[in-house]
């Protein structure tokens, strides 16, 4: 083949990876790509087909090469969303049952006597009515297949940074506007402080399964051609 | 080549079934495989670029074949695949489950043109 056509072929291979990190195996899968369409266009220039022509039915047929490029960097996974789903709330469900209990056990004993239930039960609902939801959505389509992205490290961050800086505001409201005799009232600042706590515990949780919990992962790849 | 890749969606699903096959013949490296589904299919099927190399990645990843770089040709150097142990008895088992599947599906919804 001629060397004029070596260089755009790999011209534009360079631009099909274009904005994607440099790592052994994207510079691979490239090296590959630009043999793939070399070999292509030569077995088209021996059929008779102009380089120019040959040269515009690889491009064509090679679209876009996004898909690829995820199976080579695994930014997304595969996995039944409604089960991981239903296993999340799960999750929460414990966590805010032990949560309520421990509300409902401290309104009890501060006086509220057994009004201490209007207290935890609604709260506890909260916890449970969605996850009965994600319990029935996942008995109507257990084998439900999404993509979620593989890397949850920046969702984990903001939601304890999220929490973080909701239980620093309601610890600093209590203390300077409430002014109460105790200093601070446990309402006021354990209550928001340990049930915002279940937004960054979900998400640890959600990442954790994402990357450990092999019983979520489906088999089946998302692809266009 | 024809362009409308009859059933195109169902043939997606065995994708990595195909390439198995192909390889489990002999190592070929990825134009070979590429024109290969083609003259097998008389045409009729075509195998694009980003889900040949796509089905790779996966194999590879899984353990399924190996890479390996082979000779030059015109344009640089190829890389040739070989089936693993563990492809080879994923494409038995997935071959043996197609042609299950398909005498059941023939006898519901075969025949009548």
């Amino acid at each position: 083949m001629k060397l004029e056509t070596l260089q755009p072929v790999r011209c534009y291979v360079r631009g099909l990876f274009r904005g994607v990190a440099e790592t052994p195996g994207i510079a691979e899968q490239r090296e590959e790509i630009e043999t793939h369409i070399i070999d292509r266009i030569a077995d088209g220039v021996s059929r008779g087909v102009t380089e120019e022509q040959a040269f515009a039915e690889a491009v064509e047929s090679l679209g876009n090469l996004d898909e690829l490029v995820e199976t080579i960097i695994g930014t997304k996974k595969s996995v039944y969303v409604r089960k991981a789903n239903w296993l999340l709330m799960a999750a929460a469900l414990a966590y805010g049952s032990a949560y309520m209990a421990a509300v409902g056990l401290w309104f009890y004993f501060t006086g509220f006597g057994f009004k201490a239930f209007a207290i935890a039960v609604p709260g506890w609902l909260g916890y449970a009515i969605p996850a009965a939801i994600a319990w029935m959505d996942y008995r109507k389509n257990p084998g439900a297949v999404g993509l979620v992205a593989a890397d949850r490290t920046s969702a984990v961050r903001s939601s304890v940074v999220g929490w973080a800086a909701i239980s620093a505001a309601c610890w600093i409201v209590n203390a300077f506007f409430f002014n109460s005799d105790n200093f601070l009232d446990p309402v006021w600042a354990w209550m928001p402080t340990f049930g915002v706590l279940t937004w960054p515990l979900m998400n640890t949780f959600e990442s954790w399964m994402v990357k450990n919990l092999d019983s979520i992962k489906s088999p089946i790849e998302f692809g266009k051609d | 080549m024809s362009d409308d890749n009859i059933g195109k969606d169902i043939i997606r699903g065995h994708i990595d079934t195909i390439v198995l096959t192909l390889l489990s013949e002999q190592d070929r490296y990825g134009y070979e495989v590429y024109k290969e589904v083609i003259s097998r299919s008389n045409g009729r099927y075509e195998l694009k670029e980003p889900s040949l190399y796509s089905a790779f990645r996966r194999l590879e990843s899984q353990g399924h074949i190996r890479g390996y770089w082979g000779g030059e040709s015109q344009g640089g150097r190829r890389k040739y695949y070989a089936v693993t142990d563990t492809g080879r008895s994923l494409c038995s088992k997935s071959r043996s489950e197609w042609n299950a599947v398909k005498k059941i599906l023939d006898t519901l919804i075969g025949e009548e043109e």
